[in-house]
């Protein structure tokens, strides 16, 4: 089976010094991958590569083995939401029923059908008491929730997050990453993160991005091989050393104690 | 109330009545885009085309909408191609239109158009051909947002998203700003440009924060807008004063009463 994304060889940059060089990395089902680094390091920019919004100036992008706008339909994206305007006056129903427009389908309303599906999904986020408040009024943790179940809505089998605890309190952020955990035993996750501490507890995987990119998988983070010195080429900016070499996670142990 | 059985009142009444839903419809999709001052830039550039028409001796109304589509054209490639730049070349456009239209009436001999009526119109001589242009033009608008609403809402929230879920956010963005240019110049015609400018977005702000859905607003942007047009022109008869400017003063003491009941609310909010 090919990977879930493919990315050989991708440079990429906004018409000055590139923002990411030389990138090849690939995700496979199943993972659950956070992507990290410092702002400005081009964390946003892979993603927007993997959901075909930009272009790479080199190499090529595959999500299931095809180009990345060809396989939107199967990506579920959750952006940033400090991009979106918080006085504007939509219902998380109507947020979520955004996920379900069908092109050549049109006129003002939605089909009930669609409403059900959009409840459910705001059920299974647990914020389904919420779906006729305006969504500026909920609080950011609830916010994001809104923002799965409108990815949901479309049946996803990757899911792309930007950064979606950056509103979130140290609770709400470890509630949040339990719950895409459980997403996870279907869908393959990559998510945009700065929350070191729930990264630790929940992801699979581990990217560092600035302009290039350091993948460390799996077992080089499941806890057995913390002497190990991270092999970041951007070491003193990769927090993942923090992570194998065990100063984080006793954090974690003395918290949950 | 007699003078309400004058034509002349009527044809005002209608105008004013056709700008709200026009304004209440398009100044919505303006201010949740935030692009008023695009807006504002299409409106004065459009006096570039008025002073075309007079220079040429083309109807006015082919001359200012022609002129007010192609700017506002470029102008919304340059705000989807270099974001970060956009507010100034609109603002440049701006300037340049306004500029061109009063070099062009300069150079017409022997006939000078007031710049004044343009600033606010006079929608107590509207003749009743314009009347039915708008009206068209007000269902031709209508008809358009309800048939593309799922859509105009998806981008107007969050362009990426739309853009992902298939929606063609290009098209539909030229088409909006389209739509936004010729109501602009059909509002203008009989109200005047600062008038579109009140009405296009007083009406839509009070709602912004009150309205529980796009259409909501939009709805209830409309019926302001009614409410402002009507209460103005009542009070321009019985004072004798212009029409257009005491519509825009109306508006504007509603403007500073919504926001300050929206800051009382807050505070009281807070203390709870």
């Amino acid at each position: 089976m090919s990977p879930v994304i493919e990315l050989n060889d991708v440079s990429f940059s906004y018409g000055g010094p590139p923002v990411l060089h030389d990138i090849t990395f690939s995700v496979e089902a199943g993972e659950f991958v956070a992507l990290i680094g410092p702002n400005g390091g081009g964390k946003t920019t892979l993603l927007k590569l993997m959901l075909g919004l930009l272009k790479p100036s080199r190499g090529t992008v595959r999500v299931f083995g095809r180009h990345p706008k060809k396989a939107r339909q199967h990506i579920g994206y959750v952006p940033q939401d400090i991009h979106l305007n918080l006085n504007f006056p939509i219902s998380a129903l109507e947020v979520v029923l955004m996920g379900m427009i069908r092109p050549r389908k049109r006129w003002i309303g939605h089909p009930e059908n669609h409403r059900q599906i959009a409840l459910s999904a705001l059920g299974r986020m647990g914020v389904a008491e919420y779906a006729g408040i305006r969504i500026g009024d909920l609080s950011g943790g609830e916010r994001q929730r809104v923002f799965i179940a409108r990815a949901l809505v479309t049946r996803p089998k990757l899911l792309l997050l930007d950064e979606p605890t950056a509103s979130i309190d140290t609770k709400g952020q470890t509630d949040f990453f339990d719950l895409l955990s459980e997403l996870n035993r279907e869908i393959t996750i990559v998510v945009v993160s700065h929350d070191l501490l729930a990264i630790s507890n929940h992801v699979k995987s581990v990217a560092c991005v600035n302009r290039a990119l350091h993948y460390h998988r799996q077992d080089e983070l499941s806890g057995k091989i913390t002497e190990a010195p991270c092999p970041c080429t951007v070491e003193e900016l990769c927090p993942v050393g923090m992570v194998t070499r065990g100063t984080v996670l006793p954090a974690v142990n003395k918290r949950k104690n | 109330m007699d003078i309400l059985h004058y034509p002349f009142m009527q044809h005002a009444i209608t105008a004013g009545l056709i700008a709200s839903i026009l304004c209440g419809i398009m100044g919505s999709l303006v201010v949740v885009n935030r692009i008023v001052f695009l807006s504002g830039g299409i409106a004065h550039a459009s006096y570039g085309g008025i002073g075309l028409a007079l220079f040429l001796g083309m109807p006015y109304l082919a001359g200012a909408a022609g002129f007010a589509l192609v700017s506002a054209i470029l102008m919304a490639i340059v705000t989807m191609k270099a974001r970060h730049r956009a507010d100034a070349i609109i603002g440049v456009m701006w300037a340049i239109g306004m500029a061109t239209g009063v070099i062009l009436t300069d150079l017409t001999p022997g006939y000078n158009v007031d710049l004044m009526s343009y600033l606010f119109g006079n929608v107590l001589t509207v003749p009743e051909s314009d009347l039915w242009i708008m009206g068209g033009m007000g269902v031709l608008v209508t008809l358009t947002v309800i048939f593309f609403y799922n859509e105009f809402l998806a981008l107007s929230y969050d362009q990426e998203f739309a853009r992902i879920r298939g929606v063609p956010v290009g098209p539909l963005y030229l088409l909006m700003i389209g739509m936004l240019a010729v109501s602009i110049v059909m509002v203008i015609q009989v109200v005047g440009l600062i008038l579109v400018i009140a009405l296009l977005t007083i009406p839509p702000f009070i709602m912004e924060k009150r309205a529980k859905s796009l259409l909501h607003m939009m709805v209830g942007a409309s019926l302001l807008g009614a409410f402002f047009t009507l209460t103005g022109l009542a009070l321009s008869c019985a004072f004798n004063l212009t029409s257009g400017a005491s519509i825009v003063l109306v508006a504007g003491i509603f403007f500073f009463l919504s926001l300050l009941t929206e800051k009382i609310n807050d505070a009281r909010a807070k203390r709870v």
